[in-house]
């Protein structure tokens, strides 16, 4: 199993701010295996995002910061996020962090509304989007396989 | 009961970070004594929440709790607060009503919060004063409030 072009355009809209696009394309995902692999590479994309914004030493101090951040553009995202998840979420990537509190649901509404702020400072070019997609996808297929 | 001269002495030697004197008065306080002293921590919470947000939006509540944390985590882990139960207890300070939280992470939140803002907000010996004597007039109103 690998990750598709398909799958890869699908995130790629979403991370560009093409939400009709996203949800069109989101939608036509629609086999167990192409879900699995979908998932993987948003994971993976998250975990390269959370590397490229923290590194391996971001405190713990620079977490709480970032949710909070993100969690004061709105009521609705303050609502949605549980800060203590996110951070948790995030810190997971390089540290031992324990995410087991954490459920699949939860694991996943987070991804999709971390992801973007995580980028969204990086200012991504179309080729700089590329690049980095590339190597999510990289790294979700070697989990796939 | 209304609120003690001992609960105002024990919550002057909070607010004025003394902390040797602290431990010793709340334990002389009791189990009894110690809800009250509860209640005036929480009026003067209340107090100070309304000095540094005159105005706010729920970004500034996030944000100021964020704030409060990152100061705590540098003490390391243990100092940690609840951010969701933190930013209630502004919320309530503030007016506003919300959901019941679990009382100890409650009572954790407070403290931090207190101890933060009377850092920023109360500067002499006698911004304290001023406080406590406002705190325990409103706090003995409450009392009288919920016993009516």
């Amino acid at each position: 199993m690998a990750v598709s072009d398909a799958q890869v355009a699908t995130l790629r809209a979403q991370l560009a701010g093409r939400l009709d696009e996203h949800l069109r394309l989101l939608g036509q995902i629609d086999s167990a295996s192409d879900r699995k692999a979908y998932s993987a590479l948003v994971v993976a994309s998250f975990c390269e995002a959370v590397e490229r914004r923290f590194g391996r030493d971001g405190s713990a101090a620079d977490v709480v910061d970032f949710v909070a951040d993100v969690r004061a553009t709105s009521n609705d995202a303050a609502r949605k996020i549980n800060p203590r998840a996110a951070e948790r979420l995030i810190r997971g990537v390089y540290t031992d962090e324990d995410v087991s509190e954490v459920s699949p649901d939860q694991k996943r509404e987070l991804y999709v509304l971390l992801l973007p702020a995580l980028i969204g400072d990086e200012q991504f070019d179309e080729a700089a989007l590329d690049e980095f997609l590339k190597n999510s996808r990289r790294l979700a297929d070697q989990w796939l396989n | 009961m209304p609120v003690s001269d001992a609960q105002v002495l024990a919550l002057r030697a909070f607010l004025s970070h003394a902390t040797d004197e602290m431990a010793p008065l709340a334990y002389q306080l009791g189990d009894t004594g110690i809800t009250g002293y509860l209640r005036l921590a929480d009026t003067a919470l209340s107090l100070l929440a309304r000095r540094r947000f005159p105005r706010y939006s729920n970004a500034d509540l996030v944000r100021y709790v964020a704030s409060v944390r990152r100061e705590r985590l540098s003490e390391g882990d243990a100092y940690d607060i609840n951010p969701v139960v933190g930013e209630d207890v502004m919320r309530f300070s503030l007016g506003v009503p919300v959901l019941p939280q679990p009382p100890q992470d409650r009572l954790q939140a407070v403290i931090a919060l207190l101890d933060a803002l009377s850092v920023s907000e109360l500067h002499t010996a006698a911004d304290i004063d001023e406080l406590l004597a406002e705190a325990r007039v409103l706090g003995d109103q409450w009392l009288a409030g919920e016993q009516r």
